[in-house]
């Protein structure tokens, strides 16, 4: 329970941030050329965002208090993770009611504003596992592979949403293309997070105070999976992509694939700390 | 009151009777599962061949008992969000449990895992150098049991001048990581940190006591 309370607040709030990343650079794909935007990728980041944050209460063991855990802000990065993750949140809802209205300049500010602020969230949020006494998430695997489940996920959520609605919007190609585009990328930085997050493995293995690693794959064939996985969503998206009908399904089916290979992969990132002893 | 108390274990002479652990469980009321003090018993050695045909073991076993040691670069001070984790003058680290929010994140940091999860109470423990009977004049309860007086405590410069520390000793982590206020005796087997040449062969008897 404990592992899965943080898998889901992580990957719903790196799903979020991905998701308005995607959506920012969707309208930046699209030039400008159309007027109106719909407001369901911001309603989904935030209810994403809003079901993380239930997650991280639920791994606490006293959630009544989580408002004391601001008052280490200067030193504690996970004191800044629990202040940027709601800040983004907050952005994140203020642009949905200015969707529904239209007032364009105001809403391209508060969409940046929530671009950065989820930039800052998910770059604190890299920062709580870069712990020097846990040598196994201290490595550059862990930001890279953070990055890369925003990007991938947002994605994909990007895609689905969009072509869910292209029924009512014809103009729909500029951003179900960032959406592929997102997906080829995150699927890069998961591929750069492989040597390094094998290396720190191999050096946490070698420390006293750590078990060896009991689980039912190795790290090499865990992430043959994982990689199998991203490479049949890539496939998937872009049918998605091209011109032969029923573009939600094969979206929805990326996002399926996606995410199992994001939840394999952050519940083994989770099982690797086995301290013992000490 | 000490200035910076330390602990000092003899590993020499350490048998491994886990007196301490129980000591301290018995003070402080400590519920099963949650262990500011531990022994591990650290092992390996296996048959070697020799030039002639024969064979000759090199079988080694050695205990450290391990609580907080009150680091002077406490991680568990600087990760906490809440501040719960705190240091005070004479160096102890100890928690607010009016503020601790149950996050388990110094348990996380800390190379030691002197944070203890208490679930009853839905807080993290700690050692706290039983810290009542330091301003009494007393000693710590893991000390006062000691049968062997393998475990000491002091102030932390008179028994680093007394002792040489081998504290970079397996299992141990690198010392410089949070500076512990802890000096070992180093037993006559010790073996290097972070090189596999044993394992800690009791990790049930120290997860579940």
């Amino acid at each position: 329970m404990r592992n899965w309370s943080l898998v889901c607040f992580t990957l719903f709030t790196q799903s979020a941030v991905g998701l308005v990343w995607v959506r920012v650079a969707g309208r930046w794909f699209a030039g400008g050329t159309r007027a109106e935007f719909s407001p369901w990728p911001m309603v989904i980041a935030l209810a994403l965002t809003i079901l993380g944050l239930s997650g991280a209460l639920a791994h606490l063991a006293k959630p009544r208090l989580a408002p004391y855990a601001l008052r280490n802000l200067a030193v504690s990065w996970l004191s800044r993770e629990v202040f940027l993750v709601p800040a983004f949140a907050g952005a994140v809802a203020l642009t949905i009611p200015l969707s529904l209205r239209d007032t364009s300049s105001a809403l391209v500010i508060l969409e940046t504003a929530a671009c950065f602020l989820g930039g800052a969230a998910l770059f604190a949020m890299t920062r709580v596992y870069l712990l020097e006494t846990v040598p196994v998430w201290n490595s550059p695997a862990t930001p890279l592979e953070f990055a890369g489940s925003a990007i991938l996920l947002g994605s994909a959520f990007g895609a689905v949403l969009t072509s869910l609605g292209a029924a009512d919007q014809p103009d729909w190609k500029p951003e179900i293309i960032a959406a592929g585009i997102g997906i080829l990328l995150g699927l890069m930085l998961k591929v750069l997070a492989i040597p390094p997050a094998l290396s720190a493995e191999r050096e946490a293995r070698a420390q006293t105070w750590y078990a060896t690693t009991a689980a039912s794959l190795s790290a090499g064939q865990a992430w043959m999976v994982r990689m199998g996985l991203n490479l049949i969503s890539l496939v998937l998206i872009l049918i998605a992509m091209g011109e032969y009908g029923l573009s939600w399904l094969w979206s929805c089916l990326c996002l399926i694939c996606l995410g199992t290979g994001e939840v394999m992969g952050r519940l083994r990132f989770y099982k690797a700390y086995r301290r013992i002893g000490l | 009151m000490l200035k910076r108390p330390a602990f000092f274990l003899d590993t020499q002479i350490c048998t491994g009777c886990k007196t301490c652990m129980i000591a301290c469980k018995d003070k402080h009321n400590l519920p099963m599962g949650v262990r500011w003090r531990r022994v591990v018993e650290f092992a390996g050695g296996d048959w070697t061949r020799e030039s002639d045909g024969t064979f000759r073991q090199n079988v080694f076993a050695y205990y450290i008992s391990v609580s907080c040691n009150h680091c002077q670069d406490p991680i568990c001070v600087h990760t906490c969000p809440s501040k719960a984790m705190n240091q005070d003058n004479h160096g102890i680290v100890s928690v607010n449990s009016d503020i601790c929010v149950g996050c388990r994140y110094c348990e996380w940091a800390c190379p030691y895992s002197a944070p203890q999860f208490d679930a009853s109470l839905g807080q993290m423990t700690k050692c706290d150098f039983c810290r009542e009977e330091l301003e009494q004049g007393g000693v710590p309860s893991c000390v006062a049991a000691c049968p062997t007086r393998a475990l000491q405590f002091g102030e932390y410069d008179q028994l680093a001048a007394r002792y040489e520390s081998g504290l970079l000793m397996a299992p141990l982590p690198a010392t410089e990581l949070t500076e512990p206020n802890l000096i070992l005796e180093s037993h006559r087997n010790a073996q290097p940190a972070q090189v596999r040449t044993g394992a800690i062969c009791n990790p049930e008897e120290v997860k579940d006591a």
